[in-house]
């Protein structure tokens, strides 16, 4: 989103007359230092071969038998999963999701007196994301439209309408949820009233529409497994978290357990497979489109008329076919050094989900500032969402801390987030490598290309966060 | 033995990065503790809503003073800090506050309603709505504020 800011200014100062309401998504970190960037990439290099040579056998073994505990038989638990507490979750996101259209509708429309803007860019763009990564897949839990749409199932249910559910074509994979999700990138990345309240409210009914449309054809959960964009991106982050649900017998528990151990279950299929490439090109999209030499690239691009609307689409497209070949590649070199005989697309299903913990580890590097120092919007906003001048909760006058973030704080945890998704995304490739080859010497050696892949990206990830400042933006 | 040979070298660059982490922030300490005394006066100008320099860098804590001249009256305001002070075209702005903040904040214009400015009249033909006017807050260089 940041970009399409920058992008805007950039746009506006191009063509005059033009102006750009601004106040909103303004991100005040600066770049990582030289020597800091250059001591994390140096780190990532050393850790890569350190643990390529150390990591033993049981440790990895370990990682597929981890232990888990059932946190459904616990006290507390048992009253945080309990019908009432849950349901009153359920509508107060409900709550939550019609304040915030309504305010885009009918409130204020800087959108920094306005509650959608917060509430779609930093609270669910952004806030969603961590959650699922750290906590578990809570969006199954607080979705407002899943929640919305059972409300009128069992309307429908006591009135007797039977509504009937088509089967889902094989073939669709999660593709409908890749081409959705990529509209929801561009809208963040490219179209330039993204935070604008009137046209944002609108992408979010559209939203609603298609997700209603969706869920009533095939059906609630296979529409939201296949054909919506946000529960299939935050269950892929959601392997990364600390927490699964198992069935126990009759009953669906949830198990507490360690870490990114969720990567290694299953197995890719094709369109999962692009699916998690997307989510890597579009997370490294918004840092990396910010950088001087995209800034200078488009300014040039535009100055030679082309419209924003079509050099940000090829842009992100762009970035998207970059990605995916640079795997591709990586997946073939795995295949070949490794004189293993399956197929390149076979290897690149296998090892796709290793790559997760860096994306991870950047986006919430990335946009750590945004939810800490933007976030605090919602504190005034949820006061006076309408931006009319009311007091609801007496927070109205809350005036944004930007102190609450240290800048050299920020950057060690940012390279630090960088180095501990590297050293995870190492050995979970070792596991599945493990798990794929059988025999230690094929493990060791197909570990190589893969090696080199992941070091490239960690190390771009911190290329991006070094990159000098691009003015007004 | 290729594992004992990844882990050498790995540890090889692991070392090298650390005495280069020990000795590039030596480096540092003392120029920055110079700077954090020092009183910056920067002049900066508004031309075709377009701040010249574009980027102005100091280090917390320091005292600045920032002299402006613009083609464009309007108000001159640095976001986050929120600081906010009129502009005439003509007469040179200056104000004076302490760099508290580390971060990088946005200087903005926001543009005195239409009709006030009549030399701009030329390029806001363009403009469909001149009553947004009002409100624009158009983002016209940024403020960097480098940690202590």
């Amino acid at each position: 989103m940041k970009s399409a800011l920058t992008l805007a200014v950039l746009v506006f100062t191009l063509v005059p007359g033009l102006a750009f309401a601004h106040g909103f998504g303004q991100r005040i970190d600066l770049p990582v230092p030289l020597y800091l960037y250059l001591f994390g990439a140096g780190v990532v290099v050393a850790l890569s071969f350190i643990l390529l040579s150390v990591v033993p056998k049981k440790f990895t073994k370990a990682l597929y038998e981890y232990p888990n505990i059932s946190l459904s038989r616990r006290g507390w638990f048992k009253i945080l999963s309990s019908s009432w507490v849950v349901q009153s979750l359920k509508l107060f996101f409900i709550l939550v999701l019609f304040t915030a259209v309504a305010s885009g509708i009918w409130g204020d429309q800087n959108p920094a007196f306005n509650m959608l803007p917060t509430v779609v860019w930093v609270l669910f763009a952004v806030g969603v994301p961590f959650a699922s990564a750290a906590v578990g897949n809570i969006w199954r839990v607080i979705n407002p439209f899943r929640t919305l749409f059972e409300y009128v199932e069992a309307l429908l249910r006591r009135g007797r309408v039977t509504v009937n559910e088509h089967p889902w074509p094989i073939a669709w994979g999660v593709w409908p949820a890749f081409a959705l999700f990529f509209a929801f990138r561009w809208v963040e990345n490219v179209f330039l009233d993204s935070a604008t309240p009137q046209p944002l409210a609108m992408l979010v009914l559209l939203y609603a529409v298609v997700t209603f449309t969706g869920m009533a054809f095939f059906g609630k959960e296979v529409w939201l497994k296949h054909g919506d964009p946000f529960s299939v991106f935050f269950s892929f982050l959601s392997r990364f978290s600390i927490t699964e649900t198992k069935k126990v017998g009759e009953k669906i528990e949830v198990h507490l357990r360690p870490p990114a151990v969720g990567l290694l279950q299953g197995e890719a299929n094709v369109s999962q497979t692009a699916f998690v490439l997307l989510m890597l090109s579009s997370v490294a999209a918004d840092g990396m489109l910010g950088t001087p030499f995209f800034q200078n690239l488009f300014s040039s691009l535009l100055a030679l008329g082309l419209p924003w609307a079509i050099v940000g689409t090829v842009g992100l497209a762009g970035l998207f076919v970059v990605f995916a070949s640079v795997y591709a590649i990586f997946s073939f070199l795995t295949k070949w050094i490794s004189s293993d005989g399956s197929a390149t697309l076979e290897v690149a299903r296998r090892f796709i989900y290793s790559l997760l913990p860096i994306s991870i580890a950047y986006e919430i590097a990335h946009y750590l500032s945004i939810l800490v120092v933007e976030g605090q919007r919602i504190l005034y906003l949820v006061s006076d969402p309408f931006g009319r001048g009311w007091n609801l909760f007496g927070t109205a006058n809350y005036e944004i801390s930007y102190t609450v973030l240290n800048l050299k704080m920020l950057w060690n945890v940012q390279v630090g987030l960088i180095v501990i998704g590297h050293v995870i995304a190492v050995i979970i490739s070792h596991a599945l490598a493990e798990r794929y080859f059988k025999d230690s010497r094929k493990t060791l050696i197909s570990q190589y290309p893969m090696l080199i892949l992941m070091i490239f990206y960690s190390v771009l990830s911190l290329w991006i966060m070094a990159q000098p400042i691009v003015a007004a933006g | 033995m290729q594992k004992i040979i990844l882990l050498i070298v790995g540890v090889i660059i692991l070392a090298g990065g650390i005495v280069y982490l020990t000795s590039g922030s030596k480096e540092q300490t003392p120029t920055q503790q110079v700077q954090a005394q020092k009183e910056q006066t920067l002049t900066v100008q508004v031309t075709n809503r377009k701040l010249s320099p574009e980027i102005v860098t100091v280090t917390e804590g320091e005292k600045v003073t920032i002299r402006v001249m613009s083609d464009e009256s309007g108000e001159f305001h640095i976001s986050g800090y929120e600081i906010e002070n009129d502009m005439t075209v003509g007469t040179e702005l200056s104000f004076s506050f302490t760099a508290d903040k580390a971060g990088r904040y946005n200087f903005e214009l926001h543009p005195k309603a239409a009709g006030a400015d009549e030399e701009h009249e030329a390029t806001e033909t363009t403009e469909d709505t001149p009553a947004a006017e009002a409100e624009e807050d158009i983002v016209i260089g940024a403020f960097v504020v480098n940690p202590r």
